[in-house]
């Protein structure tokens, strides 16, 4: 099969890699129909994630066709369409039993401290081969997958598998409660589901914070919320401070991680900075942007003086679906909106740089492995 | 929407309000609060599960008490790099040098595996050098 693999920071290429098979008796093989190229994505292609091994494959957003089942799997044939969370669940340890299905410990033998096993996301989190490809190997197959709507088409519930859910919990774990304010601090696709998610849960007002004016522009269209864009102002929290008359926003969530750029520099935690610094006092502050290695400078002292409630994690995907995927058959969530760009696999390294670049008003890249399905 | 965008300098104001879609205004509604519910195996969970024997070498965390249930069998540790990656793997995950260690080894094998191309790339020129030179002196 072709697939797409890393040869260093920057370097990706489509190759041909032998055909995932299937290793567990609770395993599919997925026909790849959907892969979107995820802002996470990019931490890995600038070499930033440990353990990330030359010849792996990215991508934990995909949906496809089950194309053969292993053994022991009870709730999908072939040809069943599916959407696939990018943590890899086993449903059934100390975490997955209460929820976390983030957090599960029987899938990822590199660390306890990190993720579950994740799809094409290096070997901390496992080294499962990602979704960026034309098959790709499904473990546990009865927990993660959720089987697409006759009705419905792959596009229209492909970021079930990660940043919808993520905006989602990103939001909630702020406890917004009616009329409140809430700063979200990267306006990517996180960031504009998590805005969405924000005015579902009842905010009276939604900032977002980001650099790029298509970015902004796309947010204020698509979600209607207030903008700010750091690059055009000296000191963005006191902007956002004015903003919200000198108290600070009851809310502020960190959907951009450890890579930001301009004034935000790789590896840095400055729009986690800048959210305990914009928040008010007693205020809640989400974390969902991404941090590897799992270290930083943190204003700790702040957050604690200020009595903040700090609350992140991976996102527990499968929690979320059935109820999202009610919100998307119901019109109050049009995901599929944000997909700006189409490539086949053979384009990926352009999708890539395309979507690093953030250039012709890219909001979310997606890749067809076999054309439209 | 029935956002009214106004540019006025740095940022753009809305009328307090926002779009007005509050479907999810009740906390406890939400699908994930509280954030840890009564334990309870996912229903479609497998009921019994077998552990994947792993057909490659795949590194694990120091302390973990038994083997996770699934593995990939993607890019096993080799060569120099492996080597780095199986000492990063002795110390555990807490301390900065299994991190700094893991991305040393990312970056040797980078550099290795370009190494490796330009060399199959020069023995190719070189090859194809002392082909055409034999077929001169016939």
């Amino acid at each position: 099969m072709r697939a797409l693999a890393y040869f260093g920071p920057g370097k990706v290429k489509v190759v041909k890699k032998p055909d995932p098979r299937i290793e567990h008796p609770q395993d599919v093989i997925l026909k790849v129909t959907r892969a979107a190229i995820c802002g996470s994505d990019l931490h890995l292609l600038h070499g930033l994630v440990p353990d990330t091994r030359v010849g792996c494959t990215f991508g934990h957003e995909f949906t496809g066709v089950v194309e053969d089942a292993g053994r022991d799997v009870k709730t999908l044939k072939r040809g069943d369409r599916v959407v696939v969370p990018f943590n890899i669940a086993c449903g059934r340890c100390f975490f997955c039993e209460r929820g976390l299905f983030g957090n599960c410990e029987n899938t990822n033998p590199a660390s306890n401290d990190i993720a579950s096993g994740v799809y094409g996301y290096s070997h901390s989190t496992g080294g499962f081969e990602g979704g960026q490809a034309e098959y790709v190997r499904v473990p546990f197959a009865d927990v993660g997958p959720t089987k697409i709507p006759d009705d419905m088409h792959d596009e229209e519930v492909l970021f079930l598998s990660d940043i919808l859910p993520t905006g989602y919990q990103a939001a909630e774990m702020g406890e917004i409660k009616k009329g409140e304010t809430v700063v979200v601090f990267g306006s990517g696709p996180v960031g504009l589901f998590a805005q969405l998610s924000a005015w579902l849960m009842g905010a009276g007002r939604v900032i977002a914070v980001d650099r790029v004016p298509e970015r902004l522009a796309f947010a204020r269209e698509y979600n209607g919320v207030e903008t700010l864009n750091f690059d055009e102002v000296e000191d963005p929290v006191m902007v956002l401070r004015e903003m919200t008359g000198g108290r600070g926003a009851d809310v502020c969530i960190d959907a951009v991680g450890m890579e930001a750029e301009g004034k935000l520099e790789a590896g840095a935690a400055t729009a986690l900075a800048w959210c305990i610094q914009t928040a008010r006092k007693g205020g809640n502050v989400s974390i969902v942007g991404v941090y590897a290695p799992p270290w930083n400078l943190v204003p700790i002292g702040t957050a604690m003086n200020k009595g903040l409630t700090l609350r992140m994690n991976q996102c527990n995907v499968k929690r979320y679906v059935p109820h999202l995927l009610k919100h998307i058959r119901e019109g109050r969530i049009d995901a599929r909106r944000i997909i700006t760009h189409r490539f086949p696999l053979a384009r990926a390294p352009e999708a890539y740089r395309l979507f690093e670049k953030r250039t012709q008003g890219c909001i979310k890249c997606v890749l067809l492995p076999h054309g439209e399905a | 929407m029935g956002a009214t965008d106004r540019d006025d300098g740095p940022h753009h104001h809305l009328p307090p309000g926002g779009p007005g879609r509050r479907d999810d205004v009740d906390l406890t509604a939400r699908p994930g609060v509280p954030m840890e519910h009564v334990p309870e195996p996912f229903p479609t969970a497998p009921e019994r599960v077998v552990v994947q024997r792993p057909r490659v070498e795949v590194l694990q965390i120091p302390g973990r008490k038994k083997p996770v249930w699934v593995v990939s069998n993607a890019q096993p540790p080799r060569g120099l790099a492996g080597r780095l990656r199986r000492r990063a793997f002795a110390i555990p995950e807490h301390h900065a040098e299994h991190w700094m260690l893991l991305l040393a080894a990312d970056r040797l094998e980078v550099r290795l595996s370009r190494a490796k191309r330009w060399l199959g790339f020069a023995a190719g020129a070189l090859a194809v050098a002392v082909l055409l030179r034999a077929i001169e002196k016939r």
